[in-house]
């Protein structure tokens, strides 16, 4: 599983605010489109993009729908992170050996 | 309660030249093609630096030349110990930490890494501001006054 998309949806400045503003408590289109200097539909077709990218619950509360932040997704990007440490330090443990290999030739080879 | 994670490695190079590759080279050995915000857009960043002093940025150059900061270096001790924020595009209350502690083993180093702050995102409940204090302040007001002391 990869988190980049999540972090992807978050590259916007103004859906970056949405997810602020509903750090608040959960909160209807409506009520977000006054918020926001950006039209209903365009505050929608945000919060589409987080709700896909699984950042956001949504609930129907009458004819309405409630977006709320979605709490287990600290959990899956420290899973994700977790996954992202193990390939990095892979990574790093390979580079230390290179490095420490040709510290070694440069002791090793005359001078001459 | 969320556990911080935790890794560690044993690398055959002296504490200062460990810490000189992780951090001053990172570039030369981060996968860039798999983790980072480019990868995200299924591109290869073509870089990462991290600026070498308290408050600096960890920044990615993206494969079209954006930079991004991915956090702020918050301990910078050369051959002993590394941290940052790490947020990436999160929200700032959002934000966890990374530290990298560097230890003479043997003829090597021991490379320890801690990522931890899991639990700073906020119960639906709880208000804005009450997160702002604890992310911000606490990155600020504890972080830099143990990197100071």
């Amino acid at each position: 599983m990869s988190y980049e998309k999540e972090l992807a949806a978050l590259a916007d400045p103004t859906r970056q605010a949405i997810v602020q503003r509903l750090r608040a408590g959960p909160q209807n289109v409506a009520r977000l489109a006054q918020d926001f200097p950006i039209s209903r539909p365009a505050v929608s077709q945000h919060l589409k993009v987080l709700s896909d990218a699984g950042l956001l619950d949504v609930t129907p509360q009458g004819n309405r729908r409630l977006y709320a932040l979605n709490p287990e997704k600290m959990r899956q990007l420290r899973d994700w992170m977790n996954t992202l440490w193990d390939d990095a330090l892979d990574a790093f443990a390979l580079a230390a050996k290179d490095l420490a290999a040709q510290d070694l030739a440069k002791e090793t080879s005359p001078d001459d | 309660m969320i556990d911080p994670i935790e890794k560690t490695l044993v690398v055959p190079l002296t504490p200062d030249r460990a810490f000189d590759l992780f951090t001053n080279r990172m570039a030369s050995w981060w996968p860039l093609d798999k983790h980072s915000l480019s990868a995200g857009e299924g591109k290869v960043a073509r870089s990462v630096a991290i600026a070498p002093n308290v408050g600096g940025d960890v920044t990615e150059v993206m494969h079209d030349g954006t930079e991004v900061v991915w956090g702020k270096v918050v301990t910078w001790q050369p051959g002993k110990s590394f941290a940052m924020t790490w947020q990436l595009d999160r929200p700032a209350d959002e934000v966890t930490y990374l530290t990298i502690t560097f230890a003479a083993a043997g003829d090597g180093t021991r490379v320890t890494l801690i990522h931890d702050g899991w639990d700073a995102i906020p119960e639906p409940a709880q208000g804005a501001r009450t997160h702002y204090a604890t992310g911000w302040e606490f990155v600020l007001c504890d972080r830099f006054k143990s990197a100071a002391g």
